[in-house]
């Protein structure tokens, strides 16, 4: 070898066709478009994983000696992911044509209104689902003997084997989660879905900014 | 799907931030790739990353460090990305189309060079493109993530393939 490898890629590179640049896609687009290929991507591996679930729950309850409570779960689970998708094929208006701007702002406003319907959904979910969790232990209470003895010599008023005082606080609870729902909702999604969302919520500022 | 005002912002950023820095990419990207098509992938990637990570650069280290760094990762994530898709479909691959089109440079010397660059083990790419920019070892210790100590008896073992390499290509 003559040269030394220090001089080879100095002396390459005096040469200035060998450093041109390739031609940049706008940035902005490319970004926009990663983003909220990321969200679609998470929703759709939200949605495979609340089946994934609701067919645990029907052997898990099975097991708990509750099937009916899995099957009626699985029902619960089921009908979320049917609502999810119903509302992922409304995402389809979005018209991509538009500018990056714009299309994230639809597509941002679309999630609002996609949250805010499911936020009304889950009200009803999370306390039916709560309530129906319950079915396994008063299953539990009533069939081991020694419970279920002394449940019933307690002197309680008794509703359904179970103590009616019981039952009412299982139904205040329910009706707090009613009551709740919304915010329960919110820290949910904001659990799994905090993170892009504020970004795009940056990348907005961020446009509405620059755009001022 | 960019308004003019967007056009405007991210070629401003491009212009200011990236471009001064293009040589850096080109080179690290290059040095990763074998085709065209791939080397304006990873260069387009890098730009990108460079853009997404803007907000995280603390000021810590110069600026084409920081390119430095995200270039090296975004090189060998993509690798490592293409490696696993070229498992599933190793059929796919087309190295004479590779060879051919990885001599990208009018000087010959220079395209040996790179193909010997090549046969190095991904990290060891990094650290001796870093070494003929002319980094230091502490500056290419904290862009790699290892210690300083080590870098220099790496960069003469490295020198010492790159030489075999290029005398096998002379005989």
């Amino acid at each position: 070898m003559e040269k030394s490898i220090e001089t080879i890629w100095k002396k390459g590179f005096l040469d200035s066709d060998a450093l041109v640049a390739p031609k940049l896609n706008n940035l902005y687009d490319q970004k926009s478009k990663t983003i909220i290929d990321k969200l679609k991507r998470m929703m759709k591996v939200n949605i495979y994983a609340i089946v994934v679930f609701a067919f645990l729950n029907l052997g898990l309850y099975a097991a708990l000696g509750t099937p009916y409570t899995g099957v009626f779960l699985f029902i619960l689970f089921m009908g979320v992911c049917w609502i999810s998708m119903r509302q992922g094929r409304t995402m389809i208006n979005i018209d991509t044509s538009l500018s990056s701007y714009d299309y994230l702002k639809s597509f941002n406003n679309w999630l609002k209104m996609a949250i805010s319907n499911n936020k009304k959904v889950m009200r009803f979910f999370y306390p039916l689902a709560f309530l129906a969790s319950l079915m396994p232990i008063v299953h539990a209470l009533k069939a081991v003997e020694g419970t279920n003895t002394a449940i019933l010599n307690s002197g309680f008023h008794l509703f359904y084997g179970i103590p009616t005082f019981a039952w009412c606080i299982a139904l205040l609870i329910a009706v707090l989660i009613y009551s709740y729902g919304g915010k329960i909702y919110e820290w949910d999604v904001n659990l799994v879905y905090g993170r892009i969302f504020r970004k795009l919520e940056s990348m907005l500022d961020e446009m509405e900014e620059l755009r001022k | 799907m960019a308004t003019n005002q967007e056009k405007t912002v991210s070629s401003d950023f491009y212009t200011s931030s990236i471009l001064p820095y293009a040589a850096i990419i080109i080179k690290i990207c290059r040095a990763y790739t074998n085709s065209q098509v791939d080397f304006e992938d990873y260069y387009q990637e890098v730009c990108l990353q460079i853009w997404k990570s803007k907000d995280n650069f603390k000021k810590q280290s110069k600026w084409s460090t920081w390119v430095y760094r995200i270039s090296l990762n975004v090189c060998l994530t993509l690798l490592k990305k293409r490696k696993n898709n070229h498992q599933y479909f190793a059929s796919d691959a087309l190295p004479e189309e590779a060879t051919e089109e990885s001599h990208a440079f009018s000087d010959e010397s220079l395209n040996q060079l790179y193909d010997a660059i090549k046969q190095l083990s991904e990290v060891d790419r990094g650290v001796i493109l870093l070494y003929l920019e002319e980094k230091s070892y502490q500056e290419i210790a904290d862009i790699i993530g290892t210690n300083a100590n080590n870098i220099g008896v790496r960069i003469n073992r490295i020198k010492e393939r790159l030489k075999k390499v290029l005398d096998g290509k002379v005989n």
